[in-house]
């Protein structure tokens, strides 16, 4: 479990896998979109974040997800483990708390949670 | 053409960008082994998938890829390099380390987990040999400075003449139409006046050409500030040139449609930025000043920035011209820029051009023998060096 905040890259790359295990460029993609185009991984540094994670035993290689149309045998396929999703779960809930906290406190302009629906 | 996303097949035997592939392959030389074992393959996969989309997205996206590559390959294997350092540093929580016994060579065999092979390590031996053979490391050094250098130097003529951005909008979409002899390419003509509503009329719609747009160099005499001045570099427009080329003046604004009048010459103008800086001293109060060139009263409304490199750099002032038929002025004279749709083919483009060629000799027979042709923007600039600057660079 981290005692900190975790890296936003890593926290990426957990979101990234949550839905469904991906390859590699899938899953950069996948950031990518998910980040609006602000989180760019290529692969030097997505394999060193992966190996990294999976060391952390937050990620594992696996089978390719239920998607069918998305299988590709000849690749290695990533996602989350139970601890990785805890670990995701645990930095959303931290998120959430100290957005809650900025807004109540009204310390940013505009973003006071009234845009919010 | 936007990237597919969700394609998974590694195959990538469209992209020419080969060398690329090898130099990634390089680069990932880098990394410890133990990552390259566990990784590599999957890092060369999702490479070739990178690189096919920039390479899809066009040559300066590809370019842009390849230095962002680079760049993520060496913080990536730093990155991995510094984890093991650390790990390796840390106190050992089991007797997996080796016990010290005798200093033995260095083998590929080595336990990659053990403290051999960690960065901190590599760096010490490394400094030990270096100072042990020091004719080594000063040749080493020079070659290596030399090296730089070269690199350097290089790279910064490719970036200026190859890779900077050009002053204008999407430059890739844009290319400069050639009217040129058949049997001599090299030998080109300007157009006429009245071949310009034969164009727009096969263009429209057609080979991906979204817009055509119109020039023509001239001279101006600059009256009514003292001495009478000849003004060189000037560029008559038509109404769509600077929406067409997408740059936007650092004073006032650009010239448009509106500005057009027909058969004549317009009764505004825009400064280039050089010779407003020059002439008028970077006058801000120029704007609505009124000069007179060639006896005509003009207001200026903008000053357009310097670095448009088109039709030529330096130009010192623009000028809204009506193409009058009647009048012989123009006649071969006027030259062309096209901006094609992204993606479009500049051959099949040219190919729309060419079928006006019997109706462009009608309006006068000295076109017969010709032929158009697109170059592209950053082509018009570099020209036959591009090979070699390429070559240079790689």
């Amino acid at each position: 479990m981290p005692s900190t905040a975790l890296r936003p890259t890593d926290f990426h790359v957990l979101l990234g896998l949550a839905r469904e295990p991906l390859h590699g460029y899938r899953l950069a993609r996948r950031i990518e979109q998910e980040s609006e185009g602000r989180v760019r991984l290529l692969p030097g540094n997505l394999y060193a974040i992966l190996a990294r994670l999976e060391e952390k035993s937050w990620v594992r290689q696996t089978e390719p997800g239920a998607a069918p149309e998305d299988h590709d045998q000849r690749r290695r396929y990533f996602e989350l483990t139970a601890d990785g999703r805890r670990v995701l779960d645990e930095e959303t809930r931290r998120l959430e708390r100290l957005l809650r906290s900025v807004r109540a406190r009204r310390l940013l302009d505009g973003h006071d949670g009234g845009a919010t629906p | 053409m936007k990237a597919p996303y969700h394609h998974t097949g590694d195959s990538a035997g469209e992209d020419p960008s080969t060398y690329l592939e090898r130099a990634f392959q390089l680069g990932l030389r880098l990394y410890p082994a133990a990552h390259r074992r566990s990784y590599g393959r999957e890092m060369l996969r999702d490479f070739r998938l990178f690189a096919r989309d920039a390479h899809r997205a066009g040559r300066i996206a590809l370019w842009g890829f390849a230095a962002a590559a680079a760049a993520d390959l060496l913080s990536g294997a730093l990155r991995c390099h510094l984890r093991r350092a650390s790990r390796a540093l840390a106190p050992a929580p089991t007797a997996a380390t080796p016990a010290p016994g005798p200093r033995r060579p260095f083998s590929r065999h080595d336990n990659e987990a053990s403290t051999m092979t960690t960065l901190p390590h590599d760096l010490t031996v490394a400094a030990r040999r270096l100072r042990s053979s020091p004719a080594f490391t000063l040749v080493a050094t020079l070659t290596l400075a030399l090296g730089i250098g070269a690199n350097t130097a290089i790279f910064s003529v490719v970036y200026g003449v190859l890779l900077r951005p050009l002053g204008v909008a999407d430059a890739e979409g844009l290319a400069q139409v050639r009217l040129h002899r058949v049997d001599v390419p090299a030998e080109s003509m300007g157009l006429w006046p009245r071949h310009l509503d034969i164009l727009e009329g096969a263009a429209e719609g057609r080979g991906g050409i979204e817009r055509l747009t119109t020039y023509a160099h001239e001279t101006v005499t600059l009256e009514g500030q003292g001495r009478a001045e000849e003004v060189g570099n000037v560029v008559m427009v038509d109404g769509d040139f600077f929406p067409t080329l997408g740059v936007e003046p650092i004073l006032g604004r650009a010239l448009g449609p509106a500005d057009i009048q027909p058969d004549r010459r317009g009764d505004v103008a825009v400064l280039g930025e050089a010779w407003w800086r020059q002439r008028f001293g970077a006058d801000r109060s120029i704007l609505g000043r009124t000069l007179i060139f060639d006896g005509q009263p003009v207001v200026v409304v903008g000053v357009m920035p310097g670095g448009i490199p088109m039709p030529q750099n330096g130009v010192q002032l623009w000028m809204p011209q009506g193409w009058d038929p009647e009048d012989p002025t123009f006649y071969g004279r006027l030259g062309m820029l096209a901006r094609l749709e992204p993606g479009a083919d500049p051959g099949l483009a040219a190919e729309v051009l060419a079928g006006t060629i019997p109706e462009l000799t009608e309006v006068h027979p000295r076109i017969k023998g010709y032929t158009f042709a697109l170059r592209g923007f950053r082509e018009t600039l570099v020209g036959s060096s591009r090979p070699t600057l390429l070559a240079v660079a790689a």
